[in-house]
């Protein structure tokens, strides 16, 4: 296991502590931008690192930043999205809690390369210490004059918004949030126009995730040779994954992207939670992104490696089920927080999501036939891709990846009329 | 109606934003942090002092899970169900409460102490299977060391007695 960089303070006393973060290079990245560089040359920097979103899509940071238009006679924003909900992740949060400097001179040094002088910050409702945490950070900065007017002497001044949603996973989808910042119903935006050209308040916006940001005071520290020498080959950095489910020490832990997915259960989360049981199968990604068998589940974790294996990386949520997970329960599981968070803009998503959820019970109730197996397949395949956003995706993606991999198991439901593995954990 | 300090807070918020309807998620949870829900009144007030329709207030209000229109109990306590709790036991945890409790889910006790909800992810999967009450996770139980997946409810039954 390589030494730990993102992480590299989380764990010591006062990690989240403006002394604390100063003391190990905090902030040099931001004086090196704003002192030695003009905003294109911190975009170009950023660029040349090979960043890639950490938030789920992997787009490469540099070059978003690159869309927002210089010559808008509006005001630019910047917003980073905490709204960590995809069901397994909870590395944002970590990083708020115990590092909320670094995600902070993220955002100071994301806004001035895009030139914004307003920033936002959107947490998530349920994560009072991360907002307790961030809003403590701003304070110090600004005391410190990291943050408000004239930022370490030079001409930038930046503000920041600080935002608590209330419940609601449709708001980390980036127009959704923008919506809810302005005072809404979290309903995604069609696209085109993209937030670069029409976003927060119909002005240009960029709009990252927490880790991402975290990320970019390393690269404005040490360089962009230095960082892209970590990783692999158009997966650079490091990489924060969550690990969860049946394994005897779930958490988040660090490694270089394209890190073994077997290394992570069984060297960093300790393998198996119970001895002698046997992986059965593994979520990469977040609990939207396809389910892979155990004996397809060795393999690279980075972006372009998990695609190749048919999945998505995501947002690093591993959720690991060992032999006892039902596999129709679980995809039920899924299939009912899709449901309950369907923002109900999308005739598809609204619908088919309810419908996935009533027959896929039914099945694991043993009411089930063999016709509505294919049903599931049928329905979650009309909601891929007619959605305004990826949450129709996010909800087929699962029922037809468990379906089609773990086939078997559904068919013993409906031939068995009820769930074998019930009450077996 | 609430505070006039509560008042002044919203206003000082609205007033920094580049549109005053952006303090909207901010002052319901202000008034709910005062009150314990947002009572027709204030959604009233409210839309006034953003300039919004009361209905525009009524569709955030019904939106937002954490939002709540009527009275609960002092404490909620939200149980996540979410996958990487399931695969830990919250199906369990969540029977205990009930019987504990002697409510079922969405039900308040007739104390008025506690309501028992269920949760959708709630980001804390590192804990699982984690509840939150108020504004703080616990993680509550499960001991490996019995070797099998038998529930501990030490630290479920420490909680409780705290709350109730």
């Amino acid at each position: 296991m390589s030494e730990p960089i993102l992480l590299a303070n989380i764990g010591e006393p006062d990690s989240q502590t403006l002394e604390k973060y100063r003391s190990s290079g905090g902030y040099e990245g931001l004086r090196r931008a704003i002192s030695d560089m003009s905003p294109a040359d911190v975009v170009e920097e950023v660029k040349k690192s090979g960043l890639r979103g950490r938030g789920g899509a992997g787009f490469p940071t540099g070059v978003k930043w690159g869309f927002v238009p210089k010559d808008s006679s509006k005001p630019r924003y910047f917003i980073c999205n905490a709204d960590e909900s995809e069901p397994g992740t909870f590395k944002d949060r970590l990083l708020m809690e115990q590092d909320p400097h670094a995600v902070l001179e993220g955002i100071i040094i994301g806004s001035y390369a895009i030139g914004a002088r307003e920033a936002f910050l959107y947490i998530r409702g349920e994560f009072a210490d991360s907002y307790r945490a961030m809003a403590a950070a701003i304070d110090e900065a600004k005391h410190a004059s990291l943050l408000g007017m004239k930022i370490l002497g030079s001409s930038y001044s930046l503000e920041i918004h600080l935002f608590r949603g209330a419940g609601a996973y449709i708001c980390g989808e980036e127009t959704g949030l923008m919506e809810s910042i302005e005072g809404k119903r979290g309903h995604p935006r069609l696209k085109p126009p993209f937030p670069a050209a029409v976003g927060l308040f119909g002005c240009p916006t960029n709009i990252n995730n927490v880790e991402t940001v975290a990320n970019v005071p390393l690269i404005l520290r040490k360089g962009a040779p230095w960082y892209a020498e970590i990783g692999c080959e158009r997966n650079t950095g490091p990489k924060l994954y969550c690990l969860s489910g049946h394994v005897k020490r779930p958490g988040v832990y660090e490694a270089p992207l394209g890190v073994r997915l077997h290394d992570l259960i069984y060297e960093h989360a300790g393998g198996m939670w119970r001895q002698g049981l046997k992986l059965k199968a593994v979520i990469p990604g977040g609990s939207s992104t396809p389910v892979l068998r155990a004996d397809e589940s060795d393999i690279d974790m980075d972006f372009d490696s998990v695609a190749k294996a048919g999945s998505l990386l995501g947002s690093a949520g591993v959720i690991v089920m060992d032999e006892t997970a039902c596999m129709v329960d679980s995809l039920l599981n899924i299939l009912k927080f899709y449901a309950h968070e369907s923002c109900g803009q999308c005739t598809p998503c609204r619908e088919g999501c309810n419908w996935l959820v009533k027959i896929v019970r039914s099945i694991e109730d043993g009411k089930g036939k063999s016709a509505d197996i294919d049903l599931v397949e049928n329905v979650a395949g009309n909601i891929m891709g007619k959605t305004i956003c990826p949450l129709g995706d996010a909800v087929a993606m699962p029922a037809q990846s468990f379906v089609r991999k773990f086939r078997h198991e559904f068919e013993e439901h409906v031939r068995l009329k009820g769930c074998p593995l019930k009450g077996a954990h | 109606m609430i505070s006039e300090k509560t008042q002044k807070k919203i206003e000082s918020i609205a007033s920094k934003l580049p549109q005053r309807a952006a303090a909207m998620l901010s002052a319901l949870r202000l008034i709910q942090d005062e009150i314990g829900h947002v009572p027709p009144e204030e959604r009233e007030w409210l839309a006034g002092k953003l300039g919004v329709s009361p209905a525009a207030v009524e569709a955030v209000l019904s939106f937002y899970t954490l939002f709540r229109r009527e009275p609960e109990g002092k404490y909620t306590i939200w149980v996540c169900s979410t996958l990487p709790c399931a695969l830990r036991g919250c199906e369990l945890l969540m029977d205990h409460l009930r019987h504990a409790l002697g409510i079922r889910e969405g039900e308040t006790s007739p104390d008025r102490r506690i309501t028992l909800k269920r949760a959708e992810c709630l980001g804390g999967c590192d804990r699982a299977p984690v509840v939150q009450v108020g504004e703080d996770y616990h993680d509550v139980l499960l001991d490996l060391s019995l070797g099998t997946a038998k529930v501990s409810f030490e630290r479920v039954e420490a909680l409780l007695e705290k709350l109730t």
